[in-house]
């Protein structure tokens, strides 16, 4: 099992989530409820593509897409 | 272990499942905007047009789309005219006019900000507090879209511009057709279209981005480091039905790639055609006794808006 930090930029909360080894992007997203469209994830400021592999106690920014402007 | 670009040997920043490519920043920024340039070329959107207005709210989508545009408008021959809509919605609106002002700036863009307080004398904060007493029934976002549609039509008008663009997005259009399916509303489905040719008192409508998605909007502005409000309208957290079709469009196209681009060129291409023939062309548009603008009744939605709300701030 591995931990990461997710950042939740909207909310302005950090969770710590706890994934299987090997875990991807996108079960990250799953995680959190959501999909791969609804949000971006950026580490070190870049956006990680779903299929990349976390990194154990990395630091991901989830970005929400939906402005509702 | 990180995914590479398609296109070399950088690492990818997104994966467009619909077009089985993932792509690095650089590939990305070029693929949307050689997308972008397709989409206005195959729909003859621009086509004889010498003046264009660009309305900009500020947001990420219509930022986006002003550049893209921009790039192109040598290209297909027409000049931009940017237009900001001061709603006057609390640090929103400030935020977002501050915003479209910078990017305009950016590209040295020829613009008109109009304060809908000031030119109206009500704001979308005054809607938002009085329109029950005003007797308004209709939801915000609903009021705020009529206001927004009536003063671009009316400035475009005045400067003599062929067209409005818009930055209505995949994800936008993909909610207007389920909305308007969902509730029988058939002169709403009809009026769906990425062009709307002009008519009587109407600049035509052009909607460029109806076939890039939301998040490729996004990231299109934070990859080229564009300025804009990420923040929501507080006003969009009372759309919750809204938010249920974009969860679940989302999910449908997670496992189905493409489905919302199908879903909305097959609506735009096949279905609204026929009945924009059937429910649209006749449809007989008169003046509005008070404004003089295009209206199916005798006053037209924005001035009874603006009556009501004249009423209810007068007290």
């Amino acid at each position: 099992m591995i931990k990461v930090k997710a950042k939740l930029l909207r909310e302005n909360k950090v969770l710590e989530i706890t994934l299987d080894d090997n875990a991807r992007v996108i079960d990250l997203i799953h995680k959190l409820g959501h999909t791969v469209e609804d949000v971006i994830v950026l580490k070190d400021e870049l956006p990680l593509v779903e299929d990349d592999i976390l990194e154990e106690n990395g630091e991901y920014i989830i970005m929400p897409v939906a402005s509702g402007g | 272990m990180s995914v590479k670009c398609s296109f070399c040997s950088n690492k990818a920043i997104t994966k467009l499942r619909y077009a089985k490519l993932s792509l690095c920043s650089k590939h990305f920024v070029e693929y949307v905007e050689k997308r972008f340039s397709k989409i206005i070329s195959k729909n003859k959107l621009f086509k004889n047009m010498d003046k264009v207005v660009v309305a900009v709210s500020g947001g990420k989508d219509s930022v986006t789309l002003l550049h893209l545009l921009h790039k192109v408008s040598k290209e297909f021959n027409f000049e931009i005219i940017g237009l900001t809509i001061d709603l006057g919605i609390r640090k929103y609106s400030v935020e977002s006019v501050e915003k479209a002002l910078k990017n305009y700036e950016m590209l040295n863009i020829k613009y008109k900000v109009i304060e809908l307080k000031n030119k109206y004398g009500f704001s979308i904060d005054d809607i938002a507090k009085y329109r029950r007493k005003a007797g308004i029934k209709k939801p915000i976002c609903s009021i705020c879209g009529t206001i927004k549609r009536y003063i671009m039509n009316k400035y475009a008008l005045e400067i003599g511009a062929n067209a409005i663009a818009t930055g209505h997005n995949l994800d936008d259009m993909v909610y207007y057709i389920f909305s308007s399916l969902y509730s029988g509303r058939v002169d709403n489905l009809a009026k769906i279209s990425i062009y709307s040719p002009s008519e009587f008192k109407f600049v035509a409508k052009v909607k460029p981005l109806a076939y890039i998605s939301e998040k490729e909007t996004l990231l299109y502005a934070m990859l080229r480091k564009l300025p804009f409000n990420y923040n929501v309208c507080p006003y969009a957290r009372l759309r919750t039905f809204h938010e249920y079709i974009r969860k679940t469009s989302n999910v449908l196209e997670e496992n189905v790639p493409g489905l919302k681009i199908t879903f909305a060129r097959m609506f735009l291409e096949k279905i609204n055609p026929i009945l924009y023939s059937h429910y649209l062309s006749e449809k007989k548009f008169k003046e509005c006794k008070i404004c003089g603008m295009p209206t199916t009744g005798k006053i037209c939605s924005f001035c009874k808006i603006k009556s009501a709300m004249e009423k209810v701030l007068k007290k």
